[in-house]
């Protein structure tokens, strides 16, 4: 895999704050600024999905734009991939692993399906995988990745080097090499001070069975190490490009707002630059009418008081929010809400 | 309690330990699952990102803390030393020494790299410390034991791992200390007298597919059939966009408040839908429990406290 041409969007927020809908919309103003754009995403919702004509799981991007343009050569699009991870995972090992009968026997082995859930990378990791293919195709002006849900926002960097650590030989292979020596008394070892004796310890602890299964899993897979060496290399140093963008979604809200703070932390200290703008998601209009009573009267008196106590939250968190932008971001900006019962290309194209 | 990220799990969490603390019943401890400290945060609790137990201030007979993969290894790796070594002199050294050893062995280098990539540990240590505080914690500095253990577990995907990982720990030992301790774990989280599980949803297309996979998969591990918990449900507003009254007086008001006010009915009209769907699809005929939507949720606590009273700690 060659180092990605591509310009990079991150889309990051927690969950529920749009930040797939942001991504296509985003996707969509660019395409009409005559960029050919892909946007990555894991886990859409159904009308969104809809909306962007993707109609099932595919590890291919599908058309769903093109702009105008006459001239073919200003012409621009989108396209969008909705990742199966869980086939892509299966694929990743086949395609890494030459022999079928080895490949299947990886798949098979017990304490591999541990870590496909444990290292909880993998998702991360094949949306790395695939964006770094996207972005080094040649197809694309733009890569836009809708980051998947996480623990932490950017684990996905993270990704390929977690997966690394644990099939990494310098430390696994030092802890499985079988001793020479038979081990002495318990307690001589550990007060002993040199390395092997923790070592020894913890292997006993772990047992001989757990120890077996580890070694024949590690030898499987050492062809796959390079691969994941040269991916977390080349993510590393995408994301931190200076034509590398981060766009941070958040709701006018108490929580997603001080996550946004959060992840804004998160991104410097991946030695990124501060993110380009924060996107505030579904905002009210900024003024009620003077007079509310036509309001009140349409929604009844509940949804009436609760519209307003929302209107004032929302007022009280922008304001405090813009105040102390150099803490998310360079930029703010508002973005109205949208229906999301008729979701679909033409409002997109309006956010 | 889980759900997908976002939902409100924290404050549900907190909510309900709140809720078991002024029940009276016994001592309570909250414990988060390397969580970002919110339920802490929520219960004003100051220190939040300190791992050790804490007092809950203002709160009787409270205890909350957090508990991070790392310490939580330590832990459950002097535990299992001692288990398996009941016979030889490790179960007879002085505590001081044997946090020495256990500091030696997972000080090393290679033991340390070990453990943070090594397949199934990390979700034992969590479950197993929850597990201990079940069974052996007690307050601290007393003899009494935890009444109520409230967990607030990471959201959907990685809670699932924690109990898959766990079960396969089971499978993949079959015998010895990390087997007995991950069986103990799993016997523990299928006992339905001993263990409940929620599961949090906000109204809305994704969190509530969440739930419903999320109960599904705990059936297939084995795992008690959950509560779920709607949060963040609006007043009920009916759609009449169709009626000639209403046309008058969204004419009558301005494009962008007339727009929003369309948006409302129809996503209330959506909502009403989801959840209906959600329902018959689980069988069910209600939600465990339904908490409104509140705009500022830790000056409104009290709200959810009562709620949680209302539904869990008084029945």
């Amino acid at each position: 895999m060659n180092a990605p041409n591509s310009k990079l969007i991150l889309v990051l927020g927690s969950g529920g704050v749009g930040k797939t809908s942001v991504s296509a919309a985003l996707g969509l103003a660019l395409a009409d600024k005559g960029f050919r754009c892909v946007v990555i995403t894991i886990d859409p919702a159904k009308r969104l999905a809809q909306a962007l004509g993707l109609e099932a799981l595919s590890n291919d991007p599908q058309r769903v734009y093109e702009s105008a343009d006459s001239n073919p050569a200003n012409k621009g699009s989108l396209d969008a991939l909705w990742l199966d991870s869980k086939s892509a995972f299966t694929d990743l090992v086949r395609r890494q692993i030459s022999n079928p009968d080895l490949a299947q026997k990886i798949l098979d082995n017990r304490l591999f399906k541990i870590i496909q859930e444990q290292l909880g990378g993998i998702e991360e990791y094949l949306s790395v995988d695939r964006l770094l293919r996207l972005g080094s195709s040649g197809d694309y002006d733009i890569c836009i990745l809708d980051t998947p849900p996480s623990r932490h926002a950017l684990d996905f960097i993270e990704s390929p080097r977690h997966l690394l650590k644990f099939f990494d030989d310098s430390i696994l292979k030092i802890f499985l090499k079988e001793e020479d020596e038979n081990p002495k008394g318990f307690f001589s070892k550990i007060f002993s001070g040199t390395k092997g004796q923790a070592l020894e310890i913890f292997k006993k602890f772990l047992g001989g069975k757990f120890m077996n299964e580890l070694q024949t899993l590690l030898a499987q897979t050492r062809p796959v190490h390079e691969s994941l060496r040269r991916t977390a290399s080349l993510v590393e140093k995408w994301v931190q490009q200076d034509s590398s963008y981060s766009v941070l979604v958040s709701l006018a809200e108490q929580y997603p707002t001080q996550e946004a703070k959060l992840l804004s932390k998160e991104l410097i200290s991946h030695g990124m630059h501060k993110a380009d703008i924060l996107v505030i998601n579904r905002c009210l209009p900024p003024e009620l009418p003077q007079d509310t009573s036509k309001i009140e009267k349409l929604l009844g008196s509940a949804s009436f008081q609760q519209l307003k106590e929302q209107h004032q939250t929302q007022n009280e968190i922008i304001q405090s929010v813009e105040k102390d932008i150099q803490n998310y971001a360079q930029n703010s900006a508002r973005l109205p809400r949208f229906s999301n019962s008729n979701m679909n290309l033409s409002t997109l194209s309006h956010l | 309690m889980t759900g997908k990220g976002g939902v409100g799990k924290s404050t549900f969490a907190a909510s309900l330990t709140q809720a078991l603390s002024e029940s009276d019943q016994g001592p309570v401890l909250l414990i988060e699952i390397q969580g970002s400290g919110r339920s802490l945060e929520f219960l004003g609790v100051e220190d939040h990102f300190r791992y050790e137990s804490q007092a809950v201030p203002e709160m009787k007979n409270t205890w909350a803390s957090r508990i991070m993969p790392r310490p939580a290894f330590k832990q459950y790796f002097e535990l299992l030393l001692a288990m398996g070594n009941h016979d030889s002199a490790f179960a007879q050294l002085t505590s001081s020494i044997r946090t020495r050893l256990v500091d030696t062995v997972l000080e090393n280098k290679v033991v340390s790299a070990f453990v943070d990539v090594c397949p199934g540990l990390e979700p034992a240590a969590l479950l197993g410390k929850v597990h201990w505080e079940c069974t052996d914690g007690t307050v601290p500095e007393h003899d009494t034991p935890w009444k109520h253990v409230v967990v607030d577990a990471p959201s959907t995907g990685h809670a699932i791992m924690l109990f898959r990982s766990t079960q396969a720990l089971v499978d993949v030992f079959g015998s010895g200390v990390v087997f007995k301790q991950a069986s103990e774990i799993m016997n523990l989280m299928r006992d339905t007298e001993r263990t409940q599980l929620y599961i949090l949803s906000t109204p809305e297309e994704l969190p509530l597919k969440e739930a419903s996979d999320l109960a599904s998969t705990l059936k297939d591990i084995g795992l008690p059939s959950p509560h779920f918990v709607l949060n963040r449900r609006k007043p009920p507003l009916e759609n009449k966009l169709q009626s000639e009254e209403t046309q008058t007086l969204l004419g009558e008001i301005t494009a962008e408040w007339a727009r929003e006010i369309k948006l409302e009915m129809e996503r209330s009209e959506d909502e009403a839908n989801l959840l209906q769907d959600f329902l018959t699809r689980e069988s069910r005929e209600k939600f465990d429990l339904s908490l409104p939507e509140l705009s500022y949720p830790s000056k409104e606590k009290h709200i959810l406290v009562e709620a949680c009273q209302k539904e869990f700690v008084n029945k």
